[in-house]
């Protein structure tokens, strides 16, 4: 079916929707509805309100009071009696009670002198071990790696055990003729001037 | 149209001095009546139209009207004045009319998404409806679409209302809002050219 409205101008998808007969509002109320609606309305809305019980304006302002003297009317039905003017008092005694605790002290124990004594046993416990250790002969040491084969390597208890097995001519071999000169000439050793004439002194 | 009543010259009041008065009689509860009574004579027409799109049907679109002042005359003592009174009410409006509909799905024993169906085929039976053969087809192509484009289409086609306050009223973003409608008058346009061949 053709439409007069739409084969004017709206052959093209794109123009349909900007025809002002399509944007005219198809739809219709009876008449007056507009007036008389409001008064409908609000009608409506005072039939249909919410709260079907109504109560006193300020009523539940006004009610804790009303309530608070009836309680204190009737405060001799009360079977439990408190001192006079223990509840005024109570609030300051309190606050004093609690300004008059101090706060406890709480015991610190640092860190660093913890870790400080600990670090104190612990070398004292090493040292202790190293200084216990039974000592090494260091000269027996030194014997028993070095390997020099000459009379410097030997120990005096060595040497005093087997001098007697060694002749002149051993010992002569054993130390250099370079030593023996440097020991004589060495300011230790008195010179041979001196030592003749204490011989010959002692010999007459 | 309101008027300045202390004003010695009489010129319209603006919609937000409107809905200053309306929240400043609200205040006083002798008062009451005229604020109700200032409230529907400014925004019963908008807010029936924008149902009526929706609910098609006057009696409906009368019931769902009368709901949205009255649950707008509940809450408006704790209305929050950071939106205007006028999209806090379409808010309402749209909502009334989306439960009408809801209502009637039960009542006919249909699911709600064959509802917009029904009302598509009961168009000509309703006596209150005076358009022309293509403005029916275009009302039936607008029944056609799903609820959310319905909507914006409405707003944005037949009440002219911007992207935002469209977001505002429905809480979407513009883009979502934009989408929406172009997909709307794209399935629109396409469903009364086929009409028309």
């Amino acid at each position: 079916m053709n439409n007069p409205h739409l084969n004017t101008n709206m052959k093209d998808k794109k123009f349909i929707l900007d025809n002002p007969h399509l944007k005219e509002n198809p739809f219709n109320v009876p008449e007056d509805y507009f007036d008389t609606n409001a008064i409908k309305i609000i009608a409506k809305i005072h039939s249909t309100s919410t709260e079907t019980f109504n109560v006193p304006e300020d009523y539940f302002e006004t009610n804790v009071l009303k309530l608070q003297e009836k309680l204190l009317s009737n405060s001799s039905k009360n079977v439990f009696i408190y001192p006079e003017g223990y509840f005024e008092n109570t609030e300051k005694k309190l606050f004093k009670e609690i300004q008059s605790l101090k706060p406890q002290k709480r015991r610190i124990i640092p860190l660093i002198r913890t870790i400080g004594i600990a670090a104190s046993v612990t070398l004292f416990i090493l040292t202790t071990y190293i200084l216990l250790q039974p000592k090494p002969n260091s000269h027996s040491e030194i014997t028993k790696n070095k390997d020099c084969q000459t009379l410097a390597c030997l120990t005096k208890k060595d040497i005093s055990k087997d001098i007697e097995y060694l002749d002149e001519a051993d010992i002569e071999e054993a130390v250099s003729e370079q030593d023996i000169e440097k020991h004589f000439n060495s300011k230790n050793y008195p010179s041979p001037s001196t030592t003749n004439s204490n011989i010959v002194n002692e010999t007459f | 149209m309101q008027y300045k009543a202390n004003s010695p010259f009489l010129y319209p009041m603006t919609p937000a001095e409107i809905d200053k008065k309306i929240l400043e009689l609200i205040a006083h509860p002798d008062q009451h009546n005229q604020a109700l009574k200032l409230l529907i004579d400014t925004y019963q027409k908008r807010l029936y139209w924008q149902i009526r799109r929706i609910v098609i049907h006057h009696d409906d679109a009368d019931d769902a009207l009368q709901n949205t002042f009255i649950k707008a005359w509940q809450g408006l003592k704790n209305f929050n004045q950071n939106s205007s009174l006028f999209t806090w009410l379409y808010k309402i409006a749209t909502n009334e009319a989306l439960q009408i509909l809801r209502k009637k799905a039960q009542e006919k024993n249909i699911p709600y998404d064959e509802v917009a169906h029904y009302l598509s085929n009961s168009l000509t039976s309703d006596p209150y409806f005076k358009g022309d053969e293509i403005q029916k087809k275009l009302q039936q192509a607008i029944l056609r679409l799903p609820e959310k484009q319905r909507i914006v289409f409405n707003m944005r086609y037949y009440d002219e209302l911007s992207y935002e306050e469209m977001a505002e009223i429905l809480d979407t973003s513009v883009g979502a809002l934009k989408a929406s409608y172009h997909h709307a008058v794209t399935k629109i346009e396409e469903y009364l050219l086929n009409q028309n061949e």
